[in-house]
């Protein structure tokens, strides 16, 4: 994808605490804490979670269900509050930023990738993908530029005038992919990405974004339950009952090697 | 009120009973056989507060406009009814002059009947016990001045009343009920009505100087009675007076003559009426040969008073259609979205054992849980309706009778009935359709899958629209009805395009042809349409059926091209190129030379095409605009744009809503502003300014001469003319045919030569409207008539000039007669029909050498004076009734008078238009419904929007103007339709095809206007909470 520019990113050194060693994190979050009030229940989601990513890392969350991984990367992208503790992305801190620049920085720092591909069915797969850029002001000339050449380089450029509709699961979230990237962001932030595809869909779906991690220095956080996904990140946060509970190293070359299959031993495991 | 559209209204109220039973009895059977299905559907209602206020709201309407079209009805009917009793009070018939054989109790304003009609009456009715009284009346119309209060009047009725046999019917009567003896009247004194007294500022002891036959006398006013025909006032609009008949008969030298007998039936004055038939037949054959003739005067009164209650209840039904269809419209949108809502919860109920009958019950029971309660809303607001257009319509005619609203129980109760019932039948279609829903796909919530039942169905529906309207057209032919014929023509292209759909041809050019097919066929010009389908008869019903289905068309074609025509507010480039490329191919059509049928079909279809261009250039230019803000405008439009094409079906109902009300209400403000301007228009006065009226009780000899007397300055005047109206009872024939009443007039030398009249019609021989008035100066046979004796332009019972119409430019010379006072036929020619435009003259003009004959007693002389300068006719009006006031002679400007009704036409229409406006609640109602709904739904979508970097007010922004396309479209298409018919009407022959076409745009601009901006208030609320929504908790949303 020539049209997109990266900093050349060195997977960070990191400690067990969380933190990224040198201070290259691209986020660092310390002592978060998030509680959710359903009236007659109080659900403590975050128990202070201290957490740093390194720019151009690749990590993976995981956890048991309810352990409160979606809610970590809901509130270090800002699209939820914390209660207490202090979020830096790229040495701002988020909570002084307001919803507007907050909004802002998400249209052109970062990239979503959903579970559900969180596509718009109303629009087809080149009209997706260029919503950031539009939404940054690029205007709709060179958006459409961009948007194209962003799906080609998922391989889907053949498929741009496509409804998601009329995709397969796995094209649907190349075109989610492709418009988390578009937008040359920092950082892109996955929550499940290969949850709801076939095994060797997702291989293929974690094939793209690893090549992505190396060929460009992109950052990626990934929420997920399959170890298959932790395997081919730089680093595996583990979380329990609202806490960081422990991280280890991905073996991202070991998950190369077992290819497709990995994603398949892993559920089984699982 | 006890008629609507002929049908008894106990029978309308029965059907209706009956019908809201069964849909009662249905849901009943539910909640009792299947309770659970029925607490099922029931308890969505107050699942969503805001979304049930907004379909009760939406419910209500079309009862609303129900109740409020049949208060109307009994408003009428009660305040017609009320005016009829208190006028007439005991009197229940008249015996009047009956001049060849008509009986028009009017005519006792200016006929009189011998003095002996009272003996004879007398000796009819000595023992039936079903008259209580008989009162002879002697009537002069006379002037009258409260010279201490300033005031005058030109015309009062000064009426003669035998004292005793007044006393026996209950006699006169103060406002405040005390008994008023008339016998008790000093000499100098007399008993002034209660609205003559207002108007002459005149109480209890003032002098008031009247003048009969140009002498003054005076009489003081010794009490002040209620406003009935016993003290003169013989309707709502005159003024009256009473003195005992002994001293009117010495006064004026008439004591062999009566103006009328009045009768009074035995009972109250509302029960005696019942006795009228009877005595009628008692009477008649005592009065045959006589002259004389006896009118059912409470009782005929009564009955129109009821035809006037009933016709303007259609009127308003009819126009309130619109916003009754919309209402339903309304009701199926809501219920295909409750539906789309909860698919997935009616798939997993069928999969796990529910019946496709109890989803449909469960809807049904949820669909009356809303119409009953809006049912009782709308019927409770259509009395607030009645109230506020009784008021409306008081402000209006209150001058010619006193309005009162009054709503019956029973229009309530057809009104409340009549809701439900269209709401249940609505509900029960949509939940029909709902019901038929593919399991798998409903629990997926994925796209339904079209099975080949369903495909045989569509070709089934094809078939039989095929064979309706084929049926349709026969019958229209047979019948020679236009709205039969057109709907026919209107059912078969839709049957053909299911047929076309069952065997696979794409749905857009099948729909886009069937649509602009049909736009051409209903935009048609009458000229046109009559050549290539013949002549057929059409009323007021096709204003209805022409509006539903242009809309119906128009929608069609713009819902099926919607990615077109929204897409080119991204790709303005492409849409301008389109947009010329069509103002090309439209204007070359255009240039086809007019004249085959093919040629002007193929410039209709070049008008259309136009149109076509100008909206794709707009919605070009508008993309140029939104270009202008990339950063803001491009991304909210994307989004925008994009949802209405994916959800076809409830755009295009809202947008067919909008449609609807707006056609109807910029159809009825183009064609109110251009009958305005054709009435006041400069040929309306036939170059007069002020018209004087002298009655015959103070006749004027020399009107100039009078006037210097007075010390008016007559140098102002250009010219005078005299038209003399003999007898209003005046009755004119098509040589050989039967005698109709029609006011004949006749004009005076100068009247002739300096009336500057446009004729519509001339007859052959005469080149040019010079060459008429040549005539009419010249030869003492000849005569000119207005344009209501044209065929199918005026009352079809009055004198018909039968063959001429509106279109017609010449004619053959008619001869008809003109009854003189023996009854005898004097022959005439007419040689030109005056053009509609021409709206101070109506009736049949001769020159006066001729009619003065004719009719030797003139009742009334009027003066037609023309000023040097145009502007002081109001002042020239007001000097002369000044001047000759103690004459009895009233005078008005021309034109102020004109204006004058028309702005009496025009608070009407917009009354009307007001009404209609109810329906765009529908709209508005609609748009609310749609907006919430769709945030509900793009939940999760509207967080991934502010994952992406939509800011709050980006959301919002993308819903209102996602609201405001769907209004714009509507109303565009609407305002096109509307102004599109308007002028094919007024353009046509049968409207006399005015030549200059107006459109209010401003008045179309301001109700446009608003419409968009309340519409963007009603989206407004769901859009800020849209906005609002937290993107965390709606990414997780499913």
């Amino acid at each position: 994808m020539p049209s997109l520019r990266r900093s050349n990113g060195t997977n960070g050194t990191h400690r067990a605490n969380g933190s990224v060693a040198g201070g290259d994190a691209i986020i660092r979050a310390e002592g978060v804490v998030k509680t959710y009030d359903t009236g007659t229940t109080k659900v403590r989601a975050l128990r202070g979670v201290d957490f740093a990513v390194g720019r151009g890392e690749m990590v993976a969350v995981m956890g048991p269900s309810g352990c409160g991984k979606t809610t970590l990367l809901n509130c270090l992208s800002g699209l939820d509050d914390v209660d207490s503790g202090t979020i830096y992305l790229e040495g701002q801190d988020l909570a002084r930023m307001g919803d507007r620049k907050r909004t802002d920085y998400r249209a052109k720092r970062m990239g979503f990738v959903f579970q559900v591909y969180n596509l718009l069915p109303v629009l087809s797969a080149i009209e997706n993908v260029e919503l950031p850029l539009l939404v940054s002001g690029i205007r709709p000339k060179e958006a459409r530029v961009k948007a194209t050449a962003a799906l080609e380089t998922v391989g889907l450029g053949e498929w741009a005038k496509h409804r998601p509709a009329e995709l397969s699961g796995g094209q649907r979230q190349r075109v989610t992919i492709a418009r988390s990237l578009v937008n040359n962001p920092a950082l892109v932030w996955g929550d499940e990405p290969t949850g709801a595809l076939d095994s060797s869909t997702a291989t293929e779906i974690m094939d793209l974004l690893r090549e992505l991690n190396r060929s460009q220095g992109l950052t990626l956080i990934l929420v997920t339950h399959d170890p298959g996904v932790g395997a081919q990140c730089d680093r595996i946060v583990r979380m329990r009952d609202g806490e960081v509970v422990g991280e280890e190293r991905g073996t991202p070359a070991a998950a190369q090697t077992l290819g497709g299959t990995l994603s398949t031993q892993v559920v089984g495991v699982h | 009120m006890n008629e609507l559209f002929t049908i008894q209204m106990s029978t309308i109220l029965t059907v209706l009973l009956v019908m809201l039973g069964l849909c009662l009895l249905t849901v009943a059977w539910v909640a009792i056989r299947r309770p659970v299905i029925f607490k099922l559907g029931v308890r969505n209602i107050p699942r969503r507060p805001p979304q049930t206020v907004l379909i009760v709201v939406g419910l209500m309407l079309s009862t609303l406009i129900m109740a409020a079209a049949l208060g109307v009805g009994d408003t009428f009917d009660y305040s017609l009814s009320k005016s009829v009793y208190d006028v007439l009070g005991p009197v229940d018939e008249m015996v009047v002059s009956a001049g060849g054989g008509d009986v028009d109790p009017s005519s006792a304003r200016n006929s009189t009947i011998p003095a002996g009609t009272l003996a004879l009456v007398d000796e009819s009715v000595r023992d039936d016990p079903n008259v209580d009284g008989v009162l002879p009346y002697l009537l002069e119309q006379v002037p009258a001045q409260n010279t201490a209060k300033g005031q005058g009047e030109p015309g009062v009725w000064l009426a003669g009343a035998d004292p005793e046999r007044l006393r026996q019917v209950g006699g006169l009567e103060t406002v405040d009920g005390e008994a008023i003896d008339l016998g008790a009247l000093a000499t100098d004194e007399v008993v002034v009505a209660e609205k003559t007294a207002d108007a002459l500022d005149a109480a209890v002891g003032d002098t008031l100087t009247l003048s009969y036959n140009n002498a003054p006398f005076d009489l003081r006013v010794g009490a002040i009675a209620g406003d009935s025909i016993l003290a003169g006032q013989l309707d709502p609009t005159q003024l009256g007076m009473v003195i005992p008949l002994d001293r009117l008969r010495e006064r004026t030298g008439q004591t062999d003559t009566l103006s009328f007998v009045a009768i009074s039936n035995a009972g109250d004055d509302r029960g005696g009426v019942g006795a009228t038939d009877a005595v009628i037949d008692k009477l008649e054959p005592a009065l045959e040969g006589q002259g004389l003739g006896v009118a059912a005067v409470k009782q005929d009164n009564l009955d129109e008073a009821t035809l006037v209650a009933t016709a303007f209840t259609g009127f308003f039904l009819v126009l309130g259609l619109f916003s009754i269809a919309a209402g339903i419209l309304l009701i199926v949108l809501i219920f295909t979205m409750l539906a789309a809502e909860r698919r997935p919860e009616m798939g997993m109920a069928r999969a796990v054992g529910a019946r496709r009958s109890q989803l449909f019950q469960q809807f049904v029971a949820e669909g009356t849980g809303y119409a009953l309660p809006a049912g009782i809303l709308g019927a409770l607001l259509g009395v607030g309706a009645t109230y506020g257009i009784a008021a409306v319509m008081r402000g209006l005619f209150g001058d010619f009778f006193p309005i009162e609203a009054r709503v019956t129980p029973r229009s309530m109760v057809v009104a409340f009935c009549l809701g439900v019932v269209i709401t249940f039948l609505a509900v029960t279609l949509s939940s029909w359709r709902i019901s038929r829903l593919n399991v798998v796909a409903a629990v997926r919530d994925i796209p339904d899958v079209t099975n080949p039942t369903r495909k045989k169905r569509t070709l089934l529906g094809g078939a039989l629209a095929v064979v309706a309207g084929a049926g349709l057209i026969l019958l229209g032919r047979d019948t020679e009805q236009l709205a039969w014929f057109t709907i026919g023509v209107s059912l078969v292209p839709f049957g053909l395009a299911l047929v076309l759909r069952f065997f696979g041809v794409p749905s857009r050019p099948v729909f886009t042809t069937v649509g602009l097919a049909l736009l051409v066929f209903w935009l048609m010009p009458d000229d046109l349409f009559t050549r290539i389908f013949g002549e057929y008869n059409g009323n007021f019903e096709m204003f209805f059926v022409s509006g539903i289905f242009m809309v119906l068309a128009a929608t069609i074609v713009i819902v099926n091209n919607l990615d077109s025509l929204l897409g080119a507010l991204t790709a303005p480039t492409r849409s301008l190129i389109a947009g010329a490329v069509a103002l090309a191919a439209g204007y070359a059509l255009r240039l086809v030379e007019a004249g085959s049928v093919t040629a002007d079909v193929l410039r209709l279809a070049g008008q259309i095409v136009l149109g076509l261009g100008v909206v794709l250039l707009v919605l070009g230019l508008l993309g140029l605009v939104v270009n202008l803000f990339p950063r803001v405008a491009v991304p909210a439009v994307r989004t925008a744009i994009s949802y209405p094409g994916a959800a076809r079906g409830r755009t295009g109902m809202t947008i067919a809503m909008f449609s609807l009300i707006v056609f109807s209400l910029v159809m009825i403000a183009t064609m109110s502003t251009n009958f305005s301007a054709l009435f006041l228009g400069d040929e309306a006065n036939a170059g007069w300014d002020v018209r004087a009226t002298a009655s015959d009780a103070n006749p004027i000899d020399d009107f100039e001469g009078a006037l210097a007397a007075q010390g008016v300055d007559t140098g102002r005047f250009a010219a005078v003319g005299e038209v003399t109206t003999p007898d209003a009872s005046s009755r004119v024939r098509l040589a050989g045919g039967e005698f109709r009443p029609y006011p004949v007039n006749g004009m005076d030398p100068s009247f002739v030569e300096h009336a500057e009249i446009v004729f519509g019609q001339r007859a052959e021989g005469y080149a040019d409207d010079a060459a008429i008035m040549e005539a009419l100066r010249t030869r003492p046979d000849v005569a000119i008539i207005d344009a209501s004796a044209l065929e199918g332009n005026g009352d079809p019972d009055g004198l018909v000039l039968e063959g001429l119409r509106l279109d017609d430019e010449t004619f053959a010379p008619i001869v008809v007669e003109v009854e003189d006072r023996d009854g005898a036929p004097v022959p005439l020619t007419i040689i030109g029909v005056i053009d509609q435009a021409v709206t101070s003259l109506f009736g049949f003009y001769a020159p006066r050498a001729t009619i003065d004959p004719i009719f030797p007693q003139v009742a009334a002389t009027e003066f037609w004076v023309a000023g040097d300068d145009p502007d002081q006719a109001d002042q020239i009006a007001k000097d002369i009734e000044a001047a000759l006031l103690p004459q009895g002679v009233a005078a008005v400007s021309i034109q102020d008078q004109l204006e004058e009704g028309q702005a009496l036409f025009g608070g009407f229409l917009s009354l009307i238009q007001g009404f209609m406006g109810l329906g765009l609640v529908v709209g508005v109602a609609a748009v609310g419904v749609i907006a919430f709904r769709s945030v509900v739904e793009r939940r999760q979508q509207i967080g991934v929007l502010r994952a992406l970097g939509y800011q709050r007010s980006l959301v919002s922004l993308s819903f209102l103007i996602e609201t405001g396309f769907i209004v714009l479209l509507g109303i565009a298409s609407g305002t096109f339709l509307g102004v599109a018919l308007a002028r094919i009407l007024l353009t046509s022959d049968d409207f006399g095809g005015i030549e200059e076409f107006l459109v209010p745009w401003p008045l179309i601009s301001g109700i446009l206007l608003a419409t968009v901006v309340v519409s963007l208030l009603m989206a407004w609320v769901p859009s800020q909470q849209a906005a609002r929504i937290a993107p965390a908790e709606a990414l997780r949303y499913e």
